[in-house]
């Protein structure tokens, strides 16, 4: 009768009868020893253990970290969505100062979502970095239009006021 | 647009926005009394349509060094990079989000440094 031995990574256990051995959950990588075995083995290498997991699949092996990646996803990339840059960068040296530096950290988010695969995020963070380029632009327009009109009132008051 | 353009450019190539009420005054300097990173930049449009690349970049330096970069920028923009992995490489570079990041950081470093110098 042998009396088998298993380590359970922290303390070993037993001895126990080949019967009590397979009722302990062991895996095919749970160390076992009996006598007169030099050393511990992993049970999957052991002859009496092959109907015990004969059941049961193989551990997934772990990979190796470096040698195996995983193959990219082979979806199709989208283009990446306008990221509004120029026109922002423009928008913050021409007229609205806040509006422009918005839209220039929405660019950065387009190009940070996009090259993480986040094309779903790229899309929005560009429409984003397009509403307040855009938003600085009419803005700017529109002071310039009441800019005009104020003086146009002003000049008008000062001529009719003489 | 063209037409926009030409109207611009004769506007500022003819007037000294300096020293015209017509053009509209910076709300950031209005109020605060400081230069934002934009003040000076139709100034230093005029200087430029005379040749006065010295007085432009008194006016507005950083809008004349970002010239050329805003020019190429717009170039991969309307024209792409034509497949070209080079022009790819240099757009990522350029334009990519370590770029951007750069060219938000330089605008800010402008804006204390040019009051820094005014007020000095």
């Amino acid at each position: 009768m042998k009396h088998y031995f298993y380590h359970d990574g922290t303390s070993k256990q037993g001895p126990f009868t080949f019967d009590e051995l397979k009722e302990k959950g062991i895996k095919r990588d749970t160390q076992v020893w009996y006598h007169p075995m030099p050393d511990w083995k992993p049970a999957g290498e052991l002859e009496e253990f092959a109907d015990l997991f004969g059941q049961t699949p193989p551990e997934m092996k772990k990979e190796v970290k470096g040698t195996a990646t995983p193959p990219p996803p082979s979806e199709p990339k989208p283009p990446m969505p306008k990221n509004w840059l120029v026109e922002s960068i423009l928008a913050t040296l021409f007229c609205c100062l806040p509006f422009g530096i918005v839209g220039i950290i929405y660019a950065a988010k387009v190009d940070s979502s996009y090259r993480s695969g986040n094309y779903e995020g790229a899309r929005k963070a560009s429409k984003d970095a397009g509403t307040w380029t855009k938003l600085s632009f009419f803005l700017g327009l529109g002071t310039v239009l009441v800019y005009l009109i104020l003086i146009a009132a002003g000049v008008a008051t000062s001529i009719f006021a003489f | 647009m063209v037409a926009a353009i030409a109207a611009l450019v004769w506007l500022y190539g003819n007037y000294n926005p300096g020293s015209h009420l017509l053009f509209p005054k910076c709300p950031f300097f209005v109020l605060t009394g400081l230069e934002c990173p934009g003040c000076g930049s139709q100034r230093a449009i005029h200087h430029l349509l005379h040749l006065n690349i010295g007085q432009a970049l008194q006016s507005n330096m950083l809008l004349v060094l970002s010239i050329p970069y805003l020019a190429l920028g717009f170039w991969f923009e309307f024209a792409g990079t034509r497949g070209s992995p080079k022009a790819e490489r240099i757009r990522t570079q350029m334009y990519g989000y370590r770029a951007i990041w750069v060219v938000l950081t330089v605008i800010v470093i402008f804006w204390v440094v040019r009051n820094l110098v005014q007020l000095s």
